[in-house]
C-alpha cells in the first residue's frame, strides 16, 4: 500500500497506484480483516476515490460497496456523496437516496444533507456550523494536505494572509501540526508489547458505526503512549486512573496521570490519506509552534485539540490567558482536519452577544 | 514478515528518500522489503 501511495500522493500517477492497491488486496486475501489494523479500509479508501474519479462507476461502486458494509469511522462525507453520485451516473437513485440517508444519520455534513435535499425535495438544514461561537467569529482555512517535513508555520503565514486581520487568534489543530513536524508513526514499524496489547484491551470501546473509538483502544496508539510517558508511569496510570476511574466513574483520571502527550495520541484512521495509516502523536512544544506563528503573523496563535465529542483543549498558545474562550469557540470543533481539509480555522472577535 | 528492525531500517530509507524528493528511490526501498 506504501508503494501506492507514492505513486498515487507524490507521482500522480494513479494507474501505478491502482496496481499496487489491488495487487496488495489479491495477495492478502486470506488475511486482510475489517479490523482497523488491518490494511483493508485503508485500501478501499483510496480504489474507490480513484475509480470515481476516473469515471469508471462500476469499480468505484464496487469498491464503495465493500468498503461501506464495514461502517467504518474512515469512511467520510466526502465518500457518502461520491458513493451516492456513482449510483446515480448508473441509474441507481434510489440505492443513492439510500447511501445518503445512511450518512445522514451519522454524519453532521451540510454536503450530504444538500444532496439529499435536491434528490428528494424534502428540506433538511443546511448550515455548516454556528459561524459565530463565544463571542468569535469562526472563519476555517482550507488547506492542501498537510505532509510530513512541512513548515506549518509558514502554512499558517501564507493561508491566512490577506484574511486575518488585527486582533485574530490562528487556531490550528493539533494532530496537523503534529504531522507537519513529523510526530507520525507508520504502523509498520510500530511493534506493539504484549503489555500494550493487555492494557488496550481494557480500554473502553465505543464500537460506534462510521465512529471511531478511543485511540488507545489499538495497541499501537497504546505501545507510542509508553514510549512517550515511560513504562512506569503508564503502569502507574492504568492501575490508578484506570483502575480508579472506573471504580468512581471518574472518566479521564488515566490521561491526567499518563500525561498530555498520551491523550493527544491520534490512532488510524484519524487523519487523511495518505496519513490515515499512522499513528499521530502530539506536537512536540505547541507554545513554542504558537509563539513563532504569532513573531510571523503579529496575530495571537493556538494549537488545538478539539473532538466531536463537544471538547476542545488548548494544547499551547501565544497567550494563555484566551485559552478558556479559545476552547469554549471552538467546542464544537469547526477544525476539519478529515475531509473537509480546514484545520486552521481564525477566530475573529465579533460584537454580538451569541 | 520482516523483523521490526528492518522494518525500521527500510522506513528510514523510504522517509529520507521522500524528503529528498527521490520517490523512485523511495520505492525501491519499499520493494527491497517485499523480496
Amino acid at each position: 500500500m506504501f508503494i501506492g501511495d507514492i505513486y498515487y500522493f507524490e507521482l500522480y500517477d494513479t494507474d501505478s497506484a491502482i496496481f499496487w492497491y489491488e495487487k496488495c488486496i489479491e495477495l492478502g486475501r486470506d488475511s486482510l480483516s475489517n479490523d482497523t489494523l488491518s490494511p483493508l479500509r485503508y485500501l478501499l479508501k483510496r480504489l474507490s476515490k480513484i475509480y470515481f474519479d476516473k469515471e469508471d462507476y462500476n469499480k468505484a461502486i464496487k469498491y464503495y460497496e465493500w468498503f461501506i458494509s464495514f461502517k467504518p469511522s474512515n469512511f467520510h462525507d466526502t465518500d457518502f456523496v461520491n458513493y451516492a453520485k456513482a449510483l446515480l451516473e448508473l441509474g441507481n437513485r434510489e440505492k443513492a437516496i439510500s447511501v445518503l440517508k445512511m450518512g445522514e444519520k451519522y454524519s453532521k455534513s451540510t454536503k450530504i444533507r444538500k444532496m439529499l435535499s435536491e434528490l428528494t425535495g424534502e428540506e433538511y438544514d443546511l448550515t455548516d456550523f454556528k459561524r459565530i461561537k463565544n463571542g468569535y467569529e469562526r472563519i476555517p482555512i482550507k488547506t492542501p494536505i498537510i505532509k510530513i517535513g512541512d513548515d506549518i508555520c509558514e502554512i499558517a503565514d501564507k493561508l491566512t494572509k490577506g484574511i486575518r486581520r488585527e486582533g485574530d487568534i490562528i487556531t490550528l489543530a493539533s494532530a496537523v501540526t503534529a504531522l507537519a513536524e513529523g510526530r507520525a508513526k507508520s504502523v509498520d514499524v510500530i511493534y506493539a508489547s504484549p503489555l500494550a496489547k493487555l492494557l488496550s484491551f481494557f480500554v473502553k470501546k465505543d464500537n460506534y458505526p462510521f465512529g471511531g473509538n478511543a485511540p488507545l483502544c489499538n495497541p499501537l496508539a497504546m505501545q507510542i503512549a509508553i514510549n512517550e510517558a515511560g513504562l512506569a508511569r503508564i503502569i502507574f496510570s492504568a492501575l490508578f486512573g484506570g483502575v480508579l476511574g472506573k471504580l468512581f466513574r471518574k472518566n479521564g483520571l488515566f490521561y491526567r496521570l499518563a500525561g498530555p502527550q498520551s491523550a493527544l495520541i491520534d490512532d488510524m484512521p484519524g487523519a487523511i490519506p495518505p496519513y490515515d495509516y499512522y499513528v499521530i502523536l502530539g506536537p512536540k512544544d505547541s507554545y513554542k509552534t504558537s509563539l513563532k506563528i504569532k513573531e510571523m503573523t503579529s496575530c495571537d496563535a493556538a494549537i488545538v485539540d478539539a473532538n466531536d465529542l463537544g471538547i476542545a483543549w488548548v494544547v499551547g498558545t501565544s497567550d494563555k490567558s484566551k485559552a478558556r474562550e479559545i476552547e469554549e469557540a471552538l467546542s464544537d470543533n469547526p477544525q476539519g482536519n478529515g475531509d473537509q481539509q480546514t484545520p486552521i480555522v481564525l477566530l475573529r472577535k465579533v460584537n454580538v452577544i451569541n | 514478515m520482516l523483523s521490526i528492525k528492518k522494518r525500521i531500517y527500510l522506513r528510514n530509507r523510504v522517509e529520507e528518500a521522500i524528503r529528498k524528493k527521490d520517490f523512485h528511490k523511495a520505492i525501491s526501498a519499499f520493494k527491497e522489503g517485499l523480496n
